[in-house]
């Protein structure tokens, strides 16, 4: 129940922060992605189920407040809380590389995608596209992600620790 | 046993959902125009949050500035007072200027252009959270009279328009977003253009690809553009920015240049909407 209610609370400041505060620190107008990084934070702390229920509630608020049409987004993101889930079980949680290095291609892997579909358009110059816009966001996100996964890993586990208090109280 | 169950529920879910993506993508593909109650739902969440966000920031934004000058107010102060003394001057040259200015206008003919029209003033309460596009939301909607294609100034220029409108919000696409194009013509000379908004060029500079330029065109640098009598969504006479660089592409037989918007979309907080609709009865963009 507390774990619904701040997974929800953090979908919604999510959505907040990402388009007014993250937007005022842009660096040369270039933002970082506070979704992917909690998508993915998510995912690998909690598991497939959890990336993917967060990616696709961010995915589809992203769509309906700015897509130009509904569903890329929203299937991004779920597929990269998804696939990211898979790897859950394999790492240390309080080890910063996997994270890290998952946040990082997660991003430069969904910026390539939505270059797909500027392609569509006609928008050939993919050197210029990845040197202007694709690589500053994965830098940026990547230096960002540092700090934020920290935080997302200690809510983590005072939530953790909160059900399992639950749980054993349920117990007795 | 258990754990097989919950992950082939899983790939459910996953299977469902993607269906469910590529079916709201096929619906929403070619018009967005009207907004779902789902949709209309997730407003009444974010909006009210989007906004306190903004106005907290702005008050934390104005505490710290307070703090930090308040030793150099009265210096401030003695400085603003002689400004005051040397903008009034400014002021009635400026005024003459003005009278000149509506008398070239009105021989431009361009004088029942935009001045006249009910407008709004809306905040900017959110922009788009990639680097992809340059779409923003304003705190107004269907509640304060807005509808789609409704025009957006900032200033003296053009921003964009309205491409969807939410019960308190509404949606902004600007005329630097990537798939945006205007129908434009040179001020001086009535040559006319299509000002693209170029992503390339917006990251560092928020400059305007301008294309299809007819190769006769007596375009130069430092011309004036303007919205042209031939878009359906903007109104003749808007003006859009000045043009900083020319190329010929001979085997193209069109010129193609940069354009610099008047507006600064680096720094725009505040914008006008023109509360008139100005699109024909036909469709199509």
């Amino acid at each position: 129940m507390l774990r619904t209610i701040a997974i929800t609370l953090i979908i919604i400041l999510n959505v907040s922060l990402q388009s007014t505060f993250v937007q005022a620190i842009s660096i040369y107008n270039i933002v970082f992605n506070l979704f992917i990084i909690t998508i993915v934070s998510f995912a690998l702390l909690r598991g497939q189920k959890e990336g993917l229920i967060i990616g696709f509630a961010l995915g589809i608020l992203h769509d309906v407040f700015f897509g130009e049409f509904i569903g890329l987004y929203a299937l991004l993101y779920m597929y990269i809380g998804f696939i990211n889930g898979m790897f859950s079980k394999s790492f240390f949680k309080e080890s910063l590389f996997f994270p890290i290095i998952a946040i990082a291609l997660s991003d430069l892997g969904a910026n390539l995608i939505i270059y797909i579909t500027f392609l569509f358009r006609g928008r050939t110059q993919f050197f210029l596209y990845f040197i202007t816009t694709i690589l500053p966001e994965v830098s940026y996100t990547t230096l960002v992600s540092i700090g934020i996964y920290r935080f997302y890993l200690f809510i983590n586990n005072k939530l953790e620790y909160y059900d399992r208090w639950k749980g054993s109280r349920n117990k007795l | 046993m258990k754990n097989r169950r919950s992950s082939l529920t899983l790939k459910h879910g996953l299977i469902s959902l993607t269906v469910l993506c590529f079916v709201l993508m096929v619906f929403t593909w070619e018009t967005r125009d009207s907004v779902s109650p789902i949709e209309k739902t997730f407003s009444y969440v974010i909006i009210p949050v989007n906004n306190g966000v903004n106005s907290f920031g702005d008050w934390l934004v104005d505490r710290i500035q307070f703090m930090k000058n308040i030793n150099e107010f009265e210096t401030l102060n003695e400085n603003l007072q002689q400004e005051v003394e040397q903008l009034r001057y400014d002021n009635i040259i400026l005024e003459q200027s003005r009278v000149e200015l509506d008398r070239l206008r009105s021989l431009y003919d361009l004088d029942q252009m935009y001045a006249d029209f009910p407008k709004t003033g809306a905040q900017i309460i959110g922009k788009d959270p990639g680097n992809w596009y340059d779409i923003f939301v304003i705190n107004k909607g269907e509640n304060d009279g807005l509808a789609v294609n409704m025009v957006v100034l900032a200033g003296e220029g053009l921003v964009g328009h309205i491409t969807e409108v939410g019960p308190n919000y509404a949606k902004v696409q600007s005329i630097i977003n990537d798939s945006n194009h205007v129908s434009a013509k040179s001020i001086r000379t009535s040559d006319l253009c299509i000002v693209n908004g170029d992503l390339t060029m917006v990251v560092s500079q928020a400059y305007c690809f301008v294309d299809k330029i007819s190769d006769q065109a007596n375009i130069i640098v430092g011309d004036d553009i303007i919205t042209s009598h031939l878009s359906d969504i903007y109104p003749e006479g808007i003006l859009i920015g000045t043009i900083t660089e020319i190329t010929d592409n001979d085997h193209k037989m069109t010129k193609t240049a940069v354009l610099k918007p008047v507006v600064d979309f680096m720094h725009l907080e505040e914008v006008l909407v023109i509360k008139q609709v100005f699109q024909l009865e036909s469709e199509g963009d």
